[in-house]
């Protein structure tokens, strides 16, 4: 797997960022591949713009590790509106790898889990 | 037998049930002193364990509680493993054991007592019920805790730490009368991670030899409690729920969930820890990828060297049942501490 390409992957895999538990996050969200088993949980605080910070855990393979690592820093300052719309293509871009079609799944649990923790953070809004 | 539903459901009952203890041997004797069989009062018809294996000694035993009733509540037999025709073919074990007979009617101390044993072992608290075994003493009921601050060094209480030290039941003599300290523990506990069909299997296996079992997994459609029946399901995080497992010396840990994504966390958490026993499913090859994925990530050699792999001792197994048969054999000889086979490499 270390060809050109895989190195972000295996980068964020071996260094995952903002690994961890929050404190006191304002949205929780977790989900499963139920097939492969990878299972990834994100924890958002609320900034007056959007996201605040962003944490996770989880185990999975290295694709969907490196996924959730690098969503992290990507959306820590995002707008809501800006988190929904990310998609698997462009993280597999950010993640400047390969990924075959077989494994796009990998990259759509964490962005999955993460936008489920956005609509969280959305639904904070409408009820006040 | 499990003791405590089957105190439990005499208690119940209110039926008349003669309790008998195998409180001490000498030479040898198939079974492990504490070992108890329930015998119905009166006709003897209904029999619950046996305190050797059901040959004549089992026979006199009954006999014995057949002819207890509310006037003659506690009584102690001592009973030669052998007859005449067995000895001359060389069949016998060739020892002598006493068992204490206590005749259990609604009201009796016992029924309070197991059921505080119990509780004590739910919560992890190891439990002595002493019984004087030729006297009317009351039994008492006793914790570690209990014997702390004996100052004055009364050689009951330095028996009875003995009993906790040594881990297992005792008779001794003390001030002329025989105390039996029956030693309960708490259940061993098993953790298997990976739900998969020799998770299954070992489950199963875990649950009937009297384990704690504890079953993680990511998936909620692989890990319910309907596969898994009497076990402890927990779907997380793999790494996540066995970090919240309070890991002991005591505790088994049998990784089974073929997949280096779960493995290598697992184990980069659980061998920071004093965990019994930690195995590892998989074959040769993949192991020593794991391993090599550990030491990039910091863990030392030696810690990686306590991974029992390949896991379960070497029957030739080849089928899951096969296979969790062989782990929880592992699990067992590490748990009495015998040494393992050869051809064992460590990971």
């Amino acid at each position: 797997m270390t060809e050109p390409g895989w190195t972000l992957v295996l980068e964020h895999f071996q260094h995952p960022r903002n690994m961890g538990c929050m404190e006191s996050p304002d949205a929780v969200s977790e989900d499963v591949n139920e097939l492969c088993g990878d299972r990834i949980r994100f924890q958002l605080s609320r900034s007056p713009h959007g996201v605040g910070t962003a944490m996770f855990l989880g185990d999975g393979c290295a694709i969907s590790i490196a996924t959730a690592s690098i969503l992290t820093e990507k959306v820590t300052g995002l707008g809501l509106d800006e988190v929904a719309r990310i998609s698997i293509d462009d993280v597999i871009e950010d993640l400047v790898a390969d990924v075959k079609s077989g494994r796009r799944q990998c990259v759509g649990l964490p962005i999955k889990v993460l936008q489920d923790a956005a609509h969280k953070l959305v639904a904070m809004d409408i009820g006040k | 037998m499990d003791l405590y539903r089957t105190i439990d459901e005499i208690a119940e009952s209110g039926r008349a049930v003669v309790m008998a203890t195998l409180v001490s041997t000498h030479g040898t004797s198939p079974k492990p002193i504490g070992t108890k069989m329930f015998v119905r009062a009166g006709d003897g018809k209904e029999i619950v364990g046996s305190v050797t294996i059901g040959g004549c000694v089992d026979a006199r035993v009954i006999a014995e509680a057949r002819s207890m009733g509310p006037e003659n509540r506690r009584k102690s037999v001592s009973v030669e493993l052998a007859d005449d025709e067995a000895a001359e073919m060389g069949l016998i074990c060739g020892g002598i054991v006493q068992v204490l007979l206590e005749y259990l009617l609604t009201g009796h101390p016992a029924f309070h007592t197991y059921r505080r044993i119990h509780e004590n072992l739910q919560k992890g608290i190891r439990t002595l019920r002493c019984v004087d075994v030729t006297g009317d003493n009351p039994e008492l009921v006793l914790t570690p805790g209990a014997l702390d601050g004996d100052e004055q060094g009364h050689e009951l209480v330095a028996e009875l730490k003995q009993v906790f030290d040594r881990g297992s039941s005792a008779s001794f003599e003390v001030c002329g009368s025989q105390i039996f300290a029956e030693l309960h523990v708490p259940r061993p506990l098993l953790v298997v991670v990976g739900a998969n069909d020799v998770g299954v299997e070992l489950s199963r296996l875990g649950v009937l030899q009297g384990y704690n079992v504890v079953v993680v997994d990511s998936r909620p459609t692989f890990a319910t409690p309907i596969r898994f029946p009497g076990a402890d399901v927990r779907v997380g995080i793999p790494s996540e729920e066995v970090a919240m497992v309070r890991l002991s010396p005591t505790t088994s840990l049998a990784i089974v969930v073929h997949d280096h994504k779960f493995e290598v966390p697992i184990l980069e958490r659980v061998l920071g820890t004093d965990c019994g026993y930690v195995g590892l499913l998989g074959g040769t090859k993949r192991t020593a990828g794991v391993k090599n994925l550990l030491l990039e990530r910091g863990v030392s050699a030696d810690s990686i060297a306590r991974v029992k792999t390949p896991i379960g001792l070497d029957i030739g197994a080849l089928t899951s049942s096969e296979i969790a048969l062989s782990i929880l054999a592992e699990v067992l000889a590490n748990r009495r501490g015998k040494e393992l086979g050869k051809g064992r490499a460590a990971l």
